[in-house]
């Protein structure tokens, strides 16, 4: 596998060409061009009404008015405390299970493995938007519409993560296991002590993937909700913008609180994103 | 891969004890797996099968289901709506896939060889990624306004031409949602693509290239081979993704959903709506599998021709 | 849902037909003075929509959550609350003696939708959403696909009479 530094070398070779150049330059506008919608969002987020027509990309008379109005109701806060303790359980509860149910497959022998995994695996061909009228008749009946846990429990276990972890759990040496069942300890232990350690990398992977899709998720939520107390983030942002209905401003201003946090999370940890997100690729 | 010689353990009593460390393997496995096991039954197989019977129903939720057999598909196949619909859902497969692929391929491909300002331009490509689809679907919908509000139509009126009806087009509409999903999912794409060309090592080019091989060919030889796994991997998830997509359309159209006239609506939609606006739970089931069935056959007819041969 | 109400507050469009439920939206216009005007009429005839919203209390409740309901529908349909909806929201009270007084018949905003409400009938809604669609689809289809009027009109009828039609079939 060619290290970036190789290639970066082997770039060298012609590297000031007036065709890099431009190549380069295109580049780095298409990048531009890509974030410019985020760009306007923030833009318009900090103009008064009045100013909302004028598309200059900088404000005239920047003002934070529309973020206090938006958030001064309070309902933006619950949104973002749903969805972040929705997704941080949910994710957490993926972790444990998923590596659980991954290792079990790739470590343990037993009469019915292979179908257990096939089994698992061929969910990943049910999509679940033919899942969530029976959920939703479900969660009808048990009393679990408009409560956290109608919206966490379709996600809890995941096949994705399960393939996922399996991937990298096959790669952790036996010899190891073994060593530390002659030290005695039970099963669970060897998991917990010897073996998750061992994969790290992947577990990062999958909590990211799995924290980043709970929290942008849309559909089930919408549809597990009818109280807007316990709207998950994008869907309040959904109800508040077509509230709001003309004054974009404000639609702009939601939209942006709504992306601050995972851009923030984001350039903090970049590159354990950008890692995570290639790891998952090519074992995938 | 782990130990299947049946040994006992001296000396030690009890049921547990008379087990063979196999025995305990399988009740280890079994332990483990019992709780997430039921998980998966309840969650997805139940579900699945609840999903098909009630296809075959009539139900509004207010009185008992009734059992109606095959009704439900012919209504629908005889709908002229769902029809639109179908054809709707595929023009997002047919012309988002293609484009989201050849376009975060030949980005994926020149970034890879940036090496001034890599980390800066992967951000840029990348953020999308991670917002939000319903909160940059509102804000798609607010470039796609018509003047004064728009910026698309600000900037074309900038150069000269005429304002475009975009979102209120029988014709521009789907094209223009479809350009926000693209444009949502452009960064994983590119990701993933990159990561595919880090795995083929060096020493492939490098004997490529002293065999004298030009740039094209190089590309068409060994990168795009090489990439096939990556590709195929990319082609199925896309593909899955925008047969089934809902986010945009939801929030861009909120005002006339699925519209102008059903221009944009797509199956999952119509699937909404017929089960939480119209409560008819049976049809809207008989909706559900129609779109299982099509993203299966799809899956598989591209595994299959994309196979390796 | 935008375009229109869009226009109309910054100054494009000169007219837009439109709800109480907007009142509170457009009385943050700062640019110029709007006012309000009965719908036209045509040969003479007069005719408008009117819709409302109940609130209900389910049938299934009872004791302390029973009592609590019956309190807040008693508030909420107080002289008091209706008040306040309609200096907040706009929308008209729907007890007479709130909504008919010397002030709002003579108001330049509620007085045009309060004289409307002598004449307005109000459809049946047995699945608004697709009942909205219809008219939607009825616009859209003269606008964009140049479908003669006539012709939308009598297909839009078609379509809601099958909505309704079904309902009542349960």
């Amino acid at each position: 596998m060619s290290t970036h530094s190789e290639r970066g070398a082997f770039a060298v070779y012609g590297n000031l060409r007036p065709g890099r150049i431009v190549a380069w330059t295109i580049l780095f506008l298409g990048g531009i061009v890509m974030v410019t919608p985020l760009l306007f969002m923030f833009s318009t987020s900090l103009k008064s009404a009045g100013h909302v027509y004028d598309l200059r990309l900088i404000p005239e008379q920047p003002t934070l008015a529309n973020y206090v109005k938006v958030l001064s109701d309070g309902r933006f806060a619950r949104w973002f405390l749903n969805s972040t303790l929705i997704a941080t359980l949910v994710t957490l509860s993926c972790l444990f299970f998923d590596s659980l149910v991954a290792y079990t497959l790739a470590k343990f022998t037993f009469p019915g493995r292979r179908l257990v995994f096939l089994a698992i695996l061929s969910t990943l061909m049910i999509p679940t938007e033919m899942l969530v009228i029976p959920w939703y008749l479900m969660a009808s009946k048990l009393g679990w519409i408009d409560t956290y846990w109608g919206i966490m429990f379709p996600g809890l276990v995941t096949a994705f993560g399960v393939f996922l972890m399996r991937q990298f759990f096959e790669t952790v040496p036996n010899d190891f296991l073994e060593a530390a069942r002659i030290d005695g300890l039970n099963e669970f232990a060897i998991w917990w002590k010897v073996a998750l350690p061992l994969v790290t990398p992947a577990l990062s992977a999958l909590a990211i993937f799995t924290f980043l899709g709970n929290w942008t998720a849309f559909f089930w939520p919408l549809i597990v909700t009818t109280d807007p107390f316990l709207y998950t983030l994008p869907v309040g942002l959904s109800s508040f913008a077509v509230e709001q209905s003309i004054q974009w401003e404000l639609i702009m201003t939601g939209a942006a609180l709504a992306t601050l946090p995972t851009l923030a999370i984001f350039l903090f940890f970049q590159r354990y994103i950008v890692r995570g997100v290639m790891l998952a690729g090519v074992k995938g | 891969m782990s130990v299947t010689s049946p040994r006992r353990s001296p000396g030690s009593g009890g049921a547990w004890g008379r087990l063979s460390i196999a025995g305990k393997q399988i009740v280890w496995a079994w332990a483990f797996l019992a709780l997430p096991v039921a998980f998966f039954a309840i969650v997805r197989f139940y579900p699945t099968l609840e999903a098909f019977y009630l296809s075959l129903t009539d139900w509004d939720l207010l009185s008992e289901p009734r059992l109606v057999g095959f009704d439900n598909y012919r209504k629908l196949f005889a709908d002229p709506v769902f029809w639109q619909v179908f054809r709707n859902t595929f023009a997002y497969l047919i012309f988002g896939t293609p484009i989201a692929i050849v376009l975060s391929f030949v980005i994926a491909y020149y970034l890879d060889r940036v090496t001034f300002l890599h980390g800066t331009i992967r951000a840029l490509y990348f953020l999308p990624y991670l917002t939000t689809a319903a909160a940059m679907a509102w804000v798609w919908r607010w470039f796609y306004q018509p003047p004064p509000i728009g910026v698309i139509n600000g900037l074309l009126g900038a150069a000269g031409i005429s304002a475009q009806p975009f979102l209120r087009s029988v014709d521009q509409a789907l094209p223009a949602i479809m350009l926000t999903a693209i444009w949502a999912h452009l960064g994983f794409q590119i990701i993933i693509f990159m990561a595919g060309l880090r795995a083929i090592p060096a020493s492939y080019y490098e004997a490529a290239r002293i065999d004298g091989l030009g740039e094209g060919a190089i590309l068409a030889r060994i990168t795009i081979p090489l990439l096939k796994p990556t590709t195929v991997f990319l082609v199925v998830f896309s593909s899955i993704g925008f047969l089934r997509i809902f986010d945009q359309v939801y929030n861009m159209t909120s005002n006339d959903p699925g519209g102008p006239l059903n221009s944009t609506k797509p199956l999952v939609l119509m699937i909404y709506q017929t089960a939480f606006s119209s409560y008819q739970m049976g049809y809207a089931a008989a909706q559900t599998v129609v779109l299982f069935a099509i993203l299966f056959s799809i899956s598989m007819a591209q595994l299959w021709i994309l196979r390796n041969r | 849902m935008d375009e229109g109400q869009a226009a109309f507050r910054s100054g494009l469009a000169g007219m837009v037909v439109d709800g109480t439920f907007r009142i509170a939206s457009y009385k943050t216009i700062q640019g110029f003075k709007w006012g309000v005007a009965e719908l036209p009429t045509q040969d003479g005839r007069k005719a408008n929509f009117g819709s409302y919203f109940a609130n209900a209390i389910g049938a299934s409740a009872t004791g302390e959550k029973l009592a609590a309901a019956e309190k807040f529908l008693a508030f909420i349909s107080s002289e008091k609350a209706m008040n306040v909806w309609l200096e907040k929201v706009g929308e008209l009270p729907a007890r007479r003696a709130v909504a008919l007084t010397e002030a709002n018949i003579k108001d330049p905003i509620y007085g045009p939708f309060i004289r409307g409400l002598d004449y307005a009938s109000t459809p049946p809604m047995v699945d608004e959403a697709a009942q909205r669609q219809v008219s939607i689809d009825m616009i859209n289809a003269v606008l964009l696909k140049d479908t003669p009027i006539k012709e939308a009109l009598s297909a839009a009828a078609a379509r809601e009479q099958a909505i309704l039609d079904k309902f009542k079939a349960r």
